[in-house]
């Protein structure tokens, strides 16, 4: 799991007049590459795109009262999400499985203070439209929760629009809108359709891992690393980098492992992980026919990848005492 | 309270794991969990003792599901089922640490059987687990039968088995001496692990007063395990109906063949009189016996119940002939409740029966099994397909008691299940297994060590040491685990316990 920041890579005006204010002297291009990149400050202001209705000159005023949409797009090979911080990449990168967990719309609206509500609304869909006015400042909507759409792919087909429905010619409304981002936290929900050979034996060996199915898209060169974790969570073995060769993501040898484990891996390209299923790790080398023997301090169990027999600790000897006192 | 008025509390008693009720509740000298302890005298705890391979030879066999006793004539062996990666079970003898005959049969689908020593030999009925409607039942594997091992390294084969056929040439022999009339004769073959063939190549003669009877073209019988072949035959028929099915057939004394090879029988002389030894049940007698899910041993009776096209249903054989099963007045029946027959036992001569929450019993009453009375002991309270004590080699019962897993707790059985349970201390410990899977369970009780191992379906083990006393509140219980998980448990060579792993995949 990760977090992820996404902004929109195009925009358009869907009907209508749109103005922008040219106060600042700066061309409407750049206005809307500001409200496209959230973090920076475009147009020698920290208002980047502007939208008023007024009722009076002067130019470049826009004297028309407005009711129109300014849609936000987001391309899949654009490179608009980053994960983690890192440098943008486009959708079409990322791997299969990957998947949004939770995410919030970011807008910034300023009010200029002529009347108490800004006239805009977010619209999702041709379907959905925020019912009320955004207020003013960081407006966030949560997802899952109270996004009015059911997938987030409609920001794809759909984008998200931004309707300004100031109609009261003469009223100075919200202005200014900035900073459009999509943040949350994202993962990977891989259906590992086979691992072979499953379960696996640790007296196999090597044991060949394959996924089959969408491709993994790791692309990474030489940094790709495979970890085993139990299933507690804790990291009980590292493998050393895997080659990736078509839908065989490793070809490795077990030792030595126990429990049940998640099979993890980890790339540079996403700085997260993605489990890949849940292998049950037989530890053939145990199995066989045993007896006490008295005042042996230890286990020696068989070892059928070296035909002997192996010493193991007898495994966490403990007595606990009830509660004593009170 | 100031330090020094603190009254410490010393314990110096170790007895063993306590679960039942809130912690709080848990005596002090209890613990509220422990694991891989071993007792030591009256109150003390140490280490269990390490685990040591079983096996010095150099592909020691792995991945065991379930062991058993096999005492033999020469020794104290064990009889052992492995699972293959391709899910075949298969069935090996291991005669001591460096010998191991095998596989001595091998089914697919195979993941338990039940076994029964007799006479030196092995008699091994495969079964597996189905879901039945959601329940979990033990039954015979389907198409599959009783089989019977030598005892020697060679192959199991399949117990009982078919008449020979044929048809024989009857003539007066030498002088001698006959009940003069008309008489049918046929031969049984007997196979090498003693059973009885039904009657065939029956053939009709007239013999004379003052000639023995020679008989010619006998047929040899096509299996191999086949050692000798015996003339039966009937006493003087006045009216034949012309059925040779109909009437007794007994065996004729001095009349057997002892190989498989000669044809010819000549000058058997004999009376009616002299015609004592019954042989008409043979033609009732099943000539493959399906398999079964339990096997036990009662008043010299195999008994094999839960097979996998009846669950209620009980084969008992002949005296002293374990594989000759009456078809009609061997059976038994458990009354059907829709749960299947987990497990059989004897115990002051009356056959016990259980299911998993029900026990019965049948009582020989001389008559044939089928008209045995039976009478339900408990509607509540039964046990799974391994879930009765064996003690050491034989089987069973311990002085004059079972000890029994059932739902509630390990129960002492004397007739009747004795309450407090065993357990009685861990009760939720032992509540809290999962009930769908106590077809793992196995228990064995050790007289000379004083203990009781119980394989647990989570494939640790519960010891309940008795040296205190065989009682529920002085009996002492702890978990014990190893890396590969335990399967099975036996008790070998009087007191060593032997315990079977398979592949391991842990929790």
């Amino acid at each position: 799991m990760g977090i992820f920041n996404i902004i929109p890579d195009s925009v358009s005006v869907s009907s209508g007049l749109f103005t922008e204010w040219t106060a600042f002297g700066v061309a409407g291009a750049d206005l809307i590459a500001g409200l496209l990149n959230p973090t920076g400050s475009q147009g020698g202001g920290s208002y980047p795109f502007v939208v008023q209705g007024v009722n009076a000159p002067p130019p470049p005023y826009v004297v028309t009262a407005v009711d129109n949409l300014l849609r936000l797009g987001f391309s899949l090979v654009g490179n608009i999400i980053s994960l983690d911080g890192a440098a943008r990449i486009s959708f079409a990168g990322l791997p299969a499985g990957f998947q949004i967990d939770t995410a919030v719309i970011h807008i910034f609206t300023e009010n200029n203070a002529s009347d108490a509500t800004n006239h805009f609304k977010l619209q999702y869909a041709s379907l959905g439209e925020e019912s009320g006015n955004l207020g003013f400042g960081a407006v966030v909507f949560s997802y899952p929760g109270t996004l009015p759409i059911s997938n987030l792919l409609n920001w794809w087909n759909n984008g998200i629009g931004i309707h300004v429905d100031n109609t009261v010619v003469g009223q100075q409304t919200s202005r200014n809108i900035a900073r459009l981002s999509i943040t949350g936290t994202w993962s990977f929900s891989y259906s590992v359709t086979s691992i072979t050979p499953s379960p696996l034996r640790t007296d196999q060996s090597p044991i060949v891992i394959s996924l089959h199915g969408t491709n993994m898209n790791f692309f990474p060169t030489g940094s790709l690393s495979l970890h085993f974790t139990n299933s507690a969570g804790a990291q009980v073995v590292t493998l050393p980098d895997a080659v990736i060769v078509s839908n065989i993501l490793a070809t490795i040898t077990i030792v030595s492992l126990t429990g049940i484990l998640n099979f993890t891996g980890t790339a540079t390209l996403f700085s997260g992980s993605v489990s890949l299923g849940t292998l049950s790790i037989l530890y053939a080398t145990g199995s066989g026919i045993y007896r006490f023997v008295a005042n042996q301090r230890h286990d020696t169990l068989y070892d059928r990848t070296t035909g002997s027999t192996t010493n193991v600790a007898i495994p966490m000897p403990f007595a606990e005492t009830g509660f004593i006192g009170g | 309270m100031a330090l020094r008025d603190h009254q410490p509390i010393a314990i110096d008693k170790f007895n063993g794991l306590w679960s039942r009720g809130d912690y709080e509740n848990t005596p002090l000298d209890h613990f509220i969990d422990c694991n891989n302890l071993k007792f030591v005298g009256t109150s003390s705890i140490t280490t269990r003792d390490g685990i040591g391979v079983s096996q010095t030879v150099a592909a020691p066999l792995e991945n065991i599901k379930r062991i058993y006793n096999y005492p033999t004539s020469t020794g104290n062996t064990l009889i052992i089922l492995i699972i293959d990666d391709a899910g075949k079970g298969s069935i090996y003898h291991l005669v001591d640490a460096a010998n191991l005959f095998g596989p001595l049969l091998t089914i697919a689908g195979m993941t338990d059987f039940a076994f029964l020593p007799y006479a030196g030999r092995g008699y091994i009925s495969p079964f597996a687990t189905f879901d039945v409607g959601g329940l979990n039942v033990e039954k015979g594997l389907q198409n599959e039968f009783l089989y019977v091992y030598a005892g020697d390294g060679t192959a199991a084969r399949k117990a009982a088995g078919a008449g020979m056929s044929g048809a024989i040439t009857i003539a007066n022999g030498a002088a001698g001496h006959t009940d003069a009339g008309f008489h049918l004769f046929g031969f049984v073959s007997e196979t090498i692990s003693g059973y009885l063939c039904p009657p065939a190549a029956i053939s009709s003669f007239t013999t004379g007063p003052a000639n023995s009877v020679s008989f010619g073209n006998i047929p040899t019988s096509g299996d191999a395990n086949v050692t000798k072949r015996h003339l039966v035959a009937t006493k003087v028929i006045t009216s034949y109906n012309g059925d040779p099915t109909g009437y007794d057939f007994f065996f004729v004394p001095n009349a057997t063949i002892n190989n498989n090879t000669s044809t010819a029988l000549n000058n058997i002389s004999f009376f009616d009189q002299d015609l004592l030894d019954d042989a008409s049940h043979l033609f009732d007698n099943y000539t493959e016996i399906p398999a079964g899910a339990v096997l036990t041993l009662y008043r010299n009776k195999l008994c094999l119940f839960t097979t996998y096209t009846d669950i209620n249903l009980g084969l008992v054989s002949t005296d002293g002939e374990p594989e000759a099963i009456n078809q009609i007045s061997g059976l038994v029946v458990f009354p059907p409740d829709g749960n299947p027959i987990t497990n059989a036992e004897n115990l002051r001569d009356v056959l016990y029966v259980m299911k998993r929450s029900k026990t019965g019993s049948f009582t020989d009453n001389g008559d044939d099994p089928s008209a045995w009375p039976f009478i339900i002991v408990d509607n509540a309270i039964g046990t799974c397909v391994h879930g009765i004590a064996t003690v050491l080699d034989s089987g069973s019962a311990s002085v004059d008691y079972l000890i029994v897993c059932t739902y509630a707790g390990i129960t002492m059985f004397n007739g009747r299940y004795i309450i407090p349970e065993l357990s009685w201390k861990i009760e939720q410990f032992w509540k809290d297994l999962s009930r769908a899977d106590f077809r793992f369970i196995q228990i064995v009780n050790a007289p000379i060590q004083k203990e009781i191992y119980v394989v647990l379906p989570d494939r640790t083990m519960l010891i309940g040491n008795y040296s205190n006393g065989m009682d529920p509140k002085k009996i002492r219980w702890t978990p014990i685990s190893c890396s590969p998980g335990f399967n099975s448990v036996a008790i070998w060579n009087i007191d060593e316990v032997v315990i079977g792993a398979d592949i391991e995949a842990l929790e």
